[in-house]
């Protein structure tokens, strides 16, 4: 056993250091210092997917302010990373490594950004400065979205820009086809290479506009990602597949009391005027409705869908919800946004070291593969020290197999592929082998043997391939790690 | 919900209307005339004109993204729940829509290595044409066909709803573009959740090119607060694009609410009269137009024939002479003789195809080795793990062009071969009969590909309404099966191997010790797709010029036949003539010619419209 994931990192830090040194003086030291800084800083959670996905919706939704720009039309055209800091503030860095900060104007709508006499081609990305504690242990990254009709620059061009900046990535889709060539597409998003079911979870976003937006829809929406988490295919690319409604999440998180009050005064208009009202967005905004302004319903609608102000009223006339905290949380609640944060929270955060030293040490490599051209000698030293690491390292063993079972590279039977996730991806070690949390540590013990022994054999096992035997030798050794824990 | 701009074809509807009007009432003459002259088979060859201009035969494709709501708009349209809705399994098969005046449902698909065509109930159709019933196709569907009494079809329009396609630039899309050229008109179905995206655009800047009408629909406007200006976004994207199309905001829920509470302005609203006005002004009153000109000519033909008949007596009369007699007779024998079956044109005809047949497939399977050799060369010099996705969009494209340009040379070739038959049937009988009798009999080129869905004298005759696919037919026929074709290269076996083996980018970082799989495994894939590709397409091939053989020779046959009945009508009233005394004499031609002056004066009014020289 060569320690602790955060042991890792810290070695994975110290290569890095090795690396400015190896790179000081080239055209890579730049690169280098990059990696250092990716590898030391927070975790880094990439928001991916086609243009008008909703990928800034979910972003306001997660910081629970409305900052990125959501117009239904496209706008955001500039990966923007989203830090903690003390105050707000906006910052441009530039491709050529240097930084200028920028004007911007705070509304209840968004951040509107000046680039002053900046072109959007020049900017590498704005970093955006919010003080909030969610952003202290977490970067959150929004990209300008593929496909979109207003031209800049393309997918590839931008993965180019940002190969590997990502440690974890949110995939959000429309609703799809399973075999549609976009969806596939998205997973190969060159702008977030690196990425593997470990660390990359899809989401059905603007899951409210399932069928029409009517109720139900998001049964419906959680039906599909149902059937899309149980396909092979889809299963080799992300770990989970959740629905999602960036709009009610948003709201629900940055609602103001006015939105309430106008949706009690709606909710208690007679039944057939709602039905009426409630037919279509046509309905909506024509009917000669005076309780409420034309210009507040457009924004109600805005703000919540259609399916969110059916159902809405639907909650209130029911008593569900009465207070304007109960529609904030109804709206939260309903919209798939805690399944997504303990996503965030127990797959991404906990395991933010390995993610990061596994995306560290696959920069280090390109790193150098990228100076072995300029100097071998050099390339050759910082390489054989990735290798040393990434070969001792049992927590990058463990992850690594994770990925290979995961993208269905190593050919497993279904009980031993459910075995080994479990062993890997669960914390505590009564979890990881299946046991009852209370387990005694005996039981722990005892169970932990006969995963080795199980998996010793199996990996001597005649006619065996090399790969599966090195994933057999890996997943006897996580046994090993449990048996030989003190508590155990 | 008017149209925006995009545009400025307007419709000349006016104009069209008085062609076809006036094609209608020289056609009723004629018509009047071959009843007269008791010539069924001449009746019933205008009868099928005048259908086909009152139904002219236009196919109009609907395509779009994946979940916009293109079934939801085409049972919008027919006023009908035709096609499965569904909020997430969607339609994966072609499904093609006409008239018929008992509603009814045919499949063709695959069986082992038949072709197999099926009556299903309607209520079936859900089991064959979606993702629910048929998972990924299993049943390997190439074509659905739908037979519907319905008001907006008996113009003759056939609907066809594709299934959705993701990401519109990929190659599955491609397949649809390379079949479009079949179509009189496009809907393309996008939505008011988001302006058009660039997949989105790039098919559209592409269809343009194959297709003469590109109508933008902007679905879903019922629930999107915002569909005004999305609609604008759109149609600025494909104004700056110079994109000719019209953009129509439109709403299925809207259409129904406007049914059932009766309300003109949410009709209005939904945009659905404006998208049928739309069908009809430009892409139906066109067809009618150019059927009408097509009337017009098989008019003014029957005319002549009838005229041949009635001066052959009067000369006969006027001045008796053994000549014309034994000339008509050796005609009448020589058109018997051309009936047989032993004819050579038959032998003509049947080589044509056969070598036509021959040079297809070969060409084909040229086109395709190469192909295949080509992306070989290319795999083995690249790593299929950064460009596979390049390479098999790349060879499902070629792929589809190949396919495309084979059923082209079909329809070509087709056409070639008619002409030729013609041209020999010309020769041998253009010394016998009178010069203008021939004028449109054996102009064959157009006979084949342009027959009504529903004519009554095949249909009726065929004692089915859905026989053979015919030309624009053989164009939705290949969208289908191209659409099952993609659909396969993307879930087969091998697909899903070297999805594994490319499984992320991740594989890239392995320090390149499964390329050569990789290679092997994408070379493998490459040829699996192209076997399979040749398995389907090429009996559909066969199929394809069997039909269109079989169509033209029965065709030529019946063009044998009224000249022979022309001919030997001929003979019989110079028997007759022969047989009057003088007072008998003087009346008939008296009789005659005024028969030749209302002959002559239809043709004229024939000539007048300019569809006939």
């Amino acid at each position: 056993m060569t320690g602790s994931a955060a042991d890792l990192r810290k070695q994975v830090l110290g290569l890095t250091d090795l690396a400015e040194d190896l790179t000081r003086g080239t055209e890579l030291a730049f690169a280098a210092a990059t990696v250092k800084q990716r590898v030391s800083g927070p975790l880094r959670v990439v928001i991916a997917g086609r243009a008008n996905a909703g990928k800034s919706t979910l972003l306001n939704a997660l910081l629970g302010e409305r900052l990125a720009q959501t117009d239904a039309g496209e706008c955001t055209r500039i990966f923007s990373w989203y830090v903690g800091g003390m105050g707000y503030g906006v910052r441009a860095r530039l491709h050529d490594g240097t930084t200028e900060d920028l004007e911007f104007q705070r509304d209840q709508r968004h951040l509107e950004i000046s680039l002053g006499g900046l072109s959007a081609e020049d900017v590498d990305r704005l970093e955006i400065k919010c003080p909030t504690s969610k952003l202290e242990r977490l970067t959150l990254i929004d990209t300008p979205g593929f496909g979109s009709a207003h031209g800049g620059r393309s997918s590839a061009e931008l993965g180019n820009v940002h190969r590997g900046y990502a440690d974890a990535v949110i995939y959000l889709m429309r609703h799809a086809h399973r075999l549609d060539a976009d969806f596939l597409e998205a997973f190969r998003d060159p702008s977030v290479v690196d990425v593997s079911p470990i660390n990359a979870v899809a989401v059905l976003s603007r899951a409210d506009e399932v069928g029409g937006a009517r109720l139900g829809a998001l049964e419906s929406a959680a039906a599909i990602t149902k059937r899309y988490a149980a396909d092979p295919q889809i299963r080799r690319l992300v770990f989970a597949v959740l629905p999602l409604s960036g709009l009610l999440a948003e709201t629900g998180r940055t609602l103001r009391e006015s939105e309430v009050s106008q949706m009690r005064v709606l909710a208690e208009s007679d039944a057939s005027t709602l039905r009426e009202l409630l037919t279509s967005v046509q309905h909506f905004l024509a009917s000669d409705f005076v309780a409420i302004s034309s210009e507040d319903r457009q924004q109600l609608l805005l703000r919540l869908g259609l399916f969110g102000v059916r159902q809405l009223v639907r909650d209130i006339r029911s008593g569900q919800v009465k207070s304007g905290p109960d529609v904030a949380q109804r709206l939260v609640a309903l919209s798939g946004l805690h399944q997504l944060q303990s996503i965030i929270d127990e797959q991404f955060m906990q395991r933010a070291d390995v993610l990061k030293s596994r995306s560290g040490l696959l920069a280090l490599r390109r790193l150098a593969r990228a100076l072995a051209k300029i100097d071998e000698a050099r390339a050759k030293e910082l390489e054989g020290a990735v290798e040393q690491i990434a070969a001792s390292s049992h927590v990058l063993a463990e992850i690594e197999l994770l990925h290979m079972i995961l993208a269905g590279l190593v050919s497993f039977e279904a009980n031993e592929r459910a075995e080994v996730e479990r062993l890997i991806s669960r914390i505590e070690p009564a979890q990881k082998l299946g046991l009852d949390a209370g387990a005694a540590g005996e039981k722990i013990r005892a169970t932990a043997l006969m995963g080795i022994d199980r998996w010793r054999t199996r990996g001597a096992s005649p006619g065996i391939d090399r790969q599966t035997a090195a994933a057999c030798d890996i997943v006897a050794r996580s046994y090993e790690g449990i048996y030989a824990l003190p508590s155990a | 919900m008017p149209p925006a701009g995009g545009s400025n074809q307007s419709a000349q509807h006016g104009e069209v209307e008085l062609s076809v009007g006036a094609a209608t009432a020289i056609a009723g003459a004629a018509l009047r005339a071959t009843r007269a002259h008791g010539r069924q088979d001449l009746e019933r060859r205008l009868a099928a004109a005048v259908e086909r201009m009152q139904r002219p035969d236009t196919v109009v494709c609907v395509a779009g993204e994946f979940k916009k709501g293109k079934s939801t708009l085409v049972n919008a349209l027919l006023g009908t729940p035709v096609c499965p809705v569904d909020d997430d399994l969607a339609t994966n098969a072609v499904t093609m829509i006409r008239y018929s005046s008992e509603p009814r449902a045919i499949v063709h698909r695959r069986d082992g290595d038949q072709l197999v065509t099926e009556q299903i109930g309607p209520a079936q159709l859900a089991d064959y044409v979606t993702e629910h019933g048929n998972p990924e196709n299993r049943r390997r569907v190439q074509l659905v066909e739908v037979g519907i009494p319905n008001r907006l079809l008996r113009s003759g329009l056939t609907l066809v709803d594709t299934p959705g396609v993701g990401g519109l630039s990929r190659a599955a899309t491609r397949s649809t573009l390379s079949a479009l050229d079949m179509a009189d008109a496009l809907i393309f179905v996008c939505d008011a959740s988001a302006e058009l995206s660039a997949p989105e655009l790039d098919f559209l800047n592409e269809a343009v090119e194959a297709c003469p009408l590109v109508i933008t629909v902007v679905t879903k406007a019922d629930m999107y607060p915002e569909w005004r200006r999305i609609s604008s976004l759109t149609l600025e994207h494909l104004k700056s694009a110079e994109v000719s199309t019209v953009v129509v905001p439109a709403s299925a829920l809207l259409r129904i609410e406007a049914f059932n509470q009766q309300d003109e302005e949410l009709n209005r609203q939904s945009g659905i009269p404006t998208l049928l006005r739309l069908l009809d002004e430009r892409v139906v009153a066109r067809k009618s137009e150019r059927a009408a000109e097509r009337a017009v000519r098989e008019s003014a033909a029957t005319v002549q024939q009838l005229r041949s008949v009635v001066a052959t007596e009067l000369t006969a009369l006027r001045q008796p002479d053994g000549e014309t007699a034994k000339r008509l007779e050796a005609a009448r024998d020589r058109l018997s003789e051309l009936s047989s079956a032993q004819a050579r044109w038959r032998q003509i005809l049947a080589d044509g195809f056969a070598s036509l047949s021959a040079a297809v497939e070969h060409d084909l399977r040229a086109a395709l080795r190469v192909t295949a050799t080509q992306l070989e060369e290319e795999i083995g010099k690249s790593d299929p793990a950064s460009s596979w996705s390049e390479q098999s969009t790349k060879l499902q494209q070629d792929v589809a062009w190949h396919v495309r340009s084979a059923f082209l040379q079909v329809s070509e070739g087709a056409d070639r071969i008619a002409g030729e038959v013609g041209q020999v049937i010309k020769d041998e009988i253009g010394f016998l009969v009178d010069e203008r009798v021939e004028d449109a009999p054996f102009d064959l080129q157009s006979l084949w590909r342009d027959r009504t869905p529903e004519s009554p004298s095949l249909g009726a005759q065929a004692g089915q309404a859905f026989t053979a696919l015919r030309g624009a037919f053989s164009g939705v026929f290949m969208l289908g099966m191209l659409a099952s074709l993609a659909g396969m290269a993307l879930v087969s076996p091998a697909a899903l191997a070297v999805g594994a083996v490319f499984g992320g980018a991740q594989v890239r970082s392995q320090r390149g010790r499964l390329r050569e799989q990789r290679r092997q495994e994408a070379v493998r894939f490459a040829k699996q797709f192209i076997d399979d590709v040749q398995f389907e397409v090429l009996p559909r091939l066969r199929e394809l010029q069997r039909d269109a053989h079989r169509e033209l020779r029965d065709e030529i046959a019946a063009r044998l036949q009224e000249l022979g009945r022309t001919t030997q009508g001929s003979v019989t009233s110079l028997e007759r003539a022969a047989k009057l005394d003088q007072d008998q004499r003087v009346a008939r031609i008296k009789l005659l010619e005024g028969e030749v002056q209302r002959l002559d004066q239809v043709r004229s009014r024939a000539q007048a419209l300019g569809a006939v020289s």
